[in-house]
């Protein structure tokens, strides 16, 4: 797990979080947040709709890398909205951001399929083993978890800034060859990065 | 303390930084545990975008935006295409509670579509409700709860529907005692060629059309 793993602490009081260096505006994710809150406090039939709209690329693409199986994750999808849907009321956002317990849903409905697929064993010996592997299985969709939700934060930059971030951690490009490449000056291409990493880790530590 | 300049802090995360300015800066960073803990906050975070897999990278653009808009194809009837015979139906029936079969009439180009709550109707139980999602891949997956198990010689229909006379069926099923149904199916057209989906009551021997009670509903968003 890294230093930075993903906080389910609470917003800041009145549910404005703010990113190191940020303004204070609420960005349109937590508008959109803000809207979800009040449609799942309610049971709005819509609530099921905005989830999936909002937050479904991530959460299915997040199952479809730990369980390796894309009718799987359709399965289990389904299950995370239902279970959404049926737990809405009753969800908290002072514990933590609606991705984040979105998250921690299909995380422990994706655990339930991987431990299916492994028969139970008559030998007992058999079981430490399995057990052992269901520990690492566990651990590996937490990390998954984590870096799916940073994927998500990641689409809530700005897209000049997020290309940044890609063109350098994907593309494994220098700043000075992506200066090169998008005729921006170094020295703001070096001001754009430490700004676009500062943002996303105050997203981070907020658990947005 | 005097505070670091944000391009040499960013140098040092990303390795960029020469020999001689990396020793200077770890020699700051070690002196000031404001910026130690800035640093390594900016160091886990790259080490973990660092480690995103590619598809990740390839929602970008699209994660936490609606989804773009489908051009909706011209409306068309769907009434004379329902054609669910009673061998069907007494498939549906043999098959066990809460399987359910898709009744595969016609396959559009591109069936994507909305999630939808349906609710009970107006004196049906009210606990029941099911949640319906359209996959890219034409295919619909419904799960139902609280639904009174399946009287003898009746089933559940999933429609999609206009009206009684402009409707298409998706799937039959049964439900047990727990009141629970699980659907995975094929989408037999467009779900945006319709206003409802539709779960139905049906008599097994009142042949394919529609029986007219509807257990629950919900509209499908434009």
């Amino acid at each position: 797990m890294s230093s930075l793993a993903l906080r389910t602490g609470p917003p800041s009081p009145g549910g404005v979080r703010q990113a190191a260096g940020v303004s204070t505006r609420p960005s349109r994710g937590r508008i959109a947040e803000r809207r979800l809150l009040r449609q799942l406090a309610r049971r709005d039939p819509e609530a099921a709709g905005t989830i999936q709209a909002a937050y479904g690329r991530i959460v299915l693409g997040y199952l479809r890398q730990l369980l390796d199986d894309a009718g799987a994750a359709e399965d289990v999808m389904q299950q995370v909205l239902l279970e959404a849907w049926q737990r809405g009321p009753s969800f908290d956002p002072r514990r933590a951001s609606v991705l984040t317990w979105l998250m921690t849903i299909a995380r422990s409905r994706a655990i339930d399929v991987l431990r299916r697929r492994v028969p139970e064993p008559h030998d007992p010996a058999l079981a430490t083993a399995l057990l052992d592997r269901a520990g690492a299985e566990e651990d590996h969709a937490s990390v998954l978890a984590e870096r799916w939700q940073l994927t998500y934060l990641l689409s809530t930059l700005e897209p000049s800034r997020a290309e940044l971030l890609r063109m350098r951690f994907q593309l494994g490009m220098s700043q000075s060859e992506i200066a090169a490449q998008t005729g921006i000056p170094l020295g703001t291409v070096k001001t754009r990065m430490v700004s676009a990493l500062e943002q996303l880790r105050g997203s981070l530590e907020e658990g947005e | 303390m005097s505070r670091e300049p944000d391009e040499r802090i960013g140098d040092f995360v990303l390795g960029e930084l020469s020999a001689e300015e990396r020793r200077q800066l770890e020699q700051r960073i070690a002196a000031d545990p404001a910026l130690r803990e800035r640093v390594a906050g900016l160091e886990a975070l790259a080490g973990m975008l660092e480690s995103l897999p590619g598809e990740a990278w390839a929602t970008l653009g699209s994660a936490g935006r609606p989804a773009p808009e489908e051009v909706r194809p011209r409306r068309r009837r769907y009434a004379a295409r329902l054609r669910l015979g009673s061998a069907v139906a007494a498939l549906a029936l043999a098959l066990g509670a809460g399987i359910g079969i898709g009744v595969l009439i016609e396959r559009p180009a591109s069936p994507t579509g909305p999630t939808v709550v349906l609710h009970a109707l107006a004196g049906r139980p009210s606990a029941a409700e099911a949640l319906a999602r359209m996959t890219p891949g034409g295919r619909m997956l419904l799960s139902a709860e609280h639904l009174p198990a399946t009287p003898p010689g009746e089933f559940y229909e999933l429609w999609l529907m206009n009206n009684r006379r402009s409707l298409v069926a998706v799937a039959s099923f049964r439900v047990g005692s727990g009141g629970r149904a699980q659907l995975d199916v094929p989408l037999p057209a467009a779900p945006a060629h319709y206003r409802y989906l539709d779960i139905s009551l049906q008599q097994a021997a009142a042949g394919p059309a529609h029986s007219g009670d509807s257990v629950l509903r919900a509209p499908i968003p434009a």
